[in-house]
């Protein structure tokens, strides 16, 4: 669950200062994430927050108010809360609750109405102002952070991981050969008379150099362009903010790690050469689809 | 019941069969079909098989389509067995639109048509191939799956009982499902409840009542942390915000 810039009738401490109803007091969860591959779980250690408000933390001491950590992913129609306390505590998720982007906030709310709630730290507006307020009001926030968990199953290769090569079913397109970036994967789109030449023939052993060479180069220099312009335009700092708009980034990142032997970073990304890096990424090709071509063309030529 | 295997609808069959063109034919095949969605296939035209089995393995079921139409009197016992054959499985499973186009067309395709067969579009997307979590709550059937994983409740003598009262008028839930706080099933189950007992002692309450409800309690959460609130917490918000609305007159 996200705050974002709502309002509040009453001073509220927010970790985003320009929604905050206090002067100088802090409120803000903390923990580190882990991913487990054997238990097949995420794991938050170590979360607890810290608050150096007085009256919040006396409050809080009495039972009069409560801090949870509410760890969301939409997607899945997920969300669980922990009751938090000074003392950090590990929490752990299992993954097959979540696809998607997963949300951790924190907030303190009342456990009981409490009348008179005033502060020291109010800002000038709210100072000698006393508030009642109710069982379950939210008295402080931190929006915390997101991180995405996609369930990427393991494709029968590499490549259809992230690519599908499927037929063009618009009569008005028959012409070219267009790629798409989907949420699922990277589509490729062939005109209705060729595609089923191409399926009949894709798992022949001289035709996949030649089909990676004519497909999936063009293919993946139009993905690295894609990249390259989503990161300059939506000024991205980490490729991992794009795998909530492409699901299919995380097998793409996988491959080029493999296959290049580097991290695919927006730093990387903007500095490779994206015709080389298309090649590179599934083994450059070319010379054994030209060498096909031409066995194909001179084998029975004595 | 012999075990199967769930499947999802391939990708290279989910990206041919979401292409516009494509989404045309599906409609007239749809409308034309009224009991068996195996022309799925041969629609799409890809000489593969177009759903991809998966690990998990459940009880077989086919869901029933009404003998006269009226998908009203196998609602409740649908998306009972929904929730029974289903609730094993992971829940990035239960919130793929992929698993649901192969539950609609293998598994209860006649049900599914008699609960929409759609006459466009964009009805078509919305409620066969339904996408995000909102869709979820739209989709034919996976808000039949969802309206009773979200109401079952085994402190009820019969723990179907809110099921029932929510797949009799949807619009008791289904205004509360828009929003993301619904996922707390503290909120679901207690605000049904309110519902249902405020419904005992009104019973010329109209429906549109549940959506006003709706939007109050949103308000009402804007500044209230939803999950810090027990079951009761939410029956006593609901009946409150009921009692005023009533006030407010042309409810009953």
């Amino acid at each position: 669950m996200r705050i974002g810039s709502r309002y509040f009738p009453y001073p509220v401490l927010n970790q985003n200062r320009e929604f905050c109803g206090y002067k100088k007091s802090n409120f803000c969860v903390s923990c580190q994430k882990e991913e487990d591959d054997e238990t097949n779980s995420i794991i938050f250690k170590n979360v607890t927050y810290d608050c150096d408000n007085e009256q919040i933390n006396k409050l809080i001491h009495e039972g009069k108010i409560n801090v949870y950590v509410v760890i969301e992913c939409i997607e899945t129609v997920f969300r669980q809360v922990f009751l938090l306390s000074e003392n950090p505590r590990d929490i752990r998720i299992n993954r097959n609750y979540v696809d998607g982007k997963v949300i951790v906030s924190c907030f303190a709310s009342t456990n009981e109405p409490i009348i008179g709630f005033e502060d020291e730290d109010f800002l000038d507006d709210y100072h000698g102002i006393k508030f009642e307020l109710d069982k379950n009001s939210i008295v402080a926030i931190d929006d915390g952070f997101d991180f995405v968990s996609n369930h990427v199953e393991k494709a029968d290769n590499y490549i259809s991981s992230f690519i599908t090569v499927i037929k063009n079913t618009d009569p008005k397109e028959q012409d070219n050969i267009y790629s798409e970036l989907t949420f699922d994967k990277v589509v490729v789109k062939m005109p209705n008379d060729i595609f089923g030449k191409y399926e009949n023939t894709k798992e022949n052993d001289q035709m996949i150099p030649i089909y990676f060479q004519m497909l999936l180069v063009p293919t993946l220099i139009t993905v690295f362009y894609s990249l390259i312009l989503k990161v300059k335009e939506e000024n991205i700092e980490d490729l991992d903010e794009l795998q909530q708009q492409y699901k299919w980034l995380f097998s793409f990142c996988k491959s080029y790690k493999n296959n290049i032997g580097k991290e695919l970073t927006v730093e990387e990304l903007l500095e490779l050469d994206p015709y080389k890096a298309a090649q590179e990424l599934i083994k450059h090709p070319a010379n054994n689809a030209v060498s096909g071509l031409y066995d194909l063309l001179f084998a029975n030529i004595g | 019941m012999a075990k199967i295997n769930i499947c999802t609808i391939s990708d290279k069959a989910y990206a041919t069969l979401i292409q516009e063109n494509k989404l045309n034919d599906v409609l007239k095949r749809i409308q034309q079909e009224p009991l068996d969605g195996k022309w799925l296939k041969d629609e799409l035209g890809l000489n593969e098989e177009i759903y991809v089995k998966k690990k998990f393995q459940i009880e077989d079921f086919e869901l029933k389509g009404s003998p006269f139409g009226r998908y009203k009197e196998v609602d409740f016992e649908n998306s009972k067995t929904l929730y029974e054959r289903l609730n094993c499985l992971p829940r990035y499973i239960l919130t793929n639109p992929k698993f649901w186009i192969w539950v609609e067309f293998e598994k209860g395709y006649q049900a599914a048509r008699q609960v929409s067969a759609p006459e466009t579009i964009v009805t078509l997307k919305n409620m066969w191939f339904q996408k995000n979590r909102r869709g979820l709550f739209f989709g034919i059937m996976s808000r039949c799956y969802f309206r009773v994983e979200m109401t079952y409740d085994v402190t009820l003598a019969d723990p179907y009982e809110l099921s029932k009262f929510v797949i009799e008028k949807p619009e008791r839930f289904r205004n509360l499902t828009w929003r993301n706080s619904c996922s707390i099933p503290n909120l679901t189950r207690g605000v049904i409840k309110a519902e249902k007992d405020f419904l005992d002692l009104h019973p010329t309450l109209k429906n549109d009542i549940w959506e006003v409800l709706a939007k109050k309690l949103s308000a009402y959460l804007s500044i209230n942390l939803a999950d810090s609130h027990s079951e009761q917490d939410f029956y006593d918000v609901a009946t409150k915000i009921l009692e005023e609305t009533i006030l407010e007159g042309n409810y009953e």
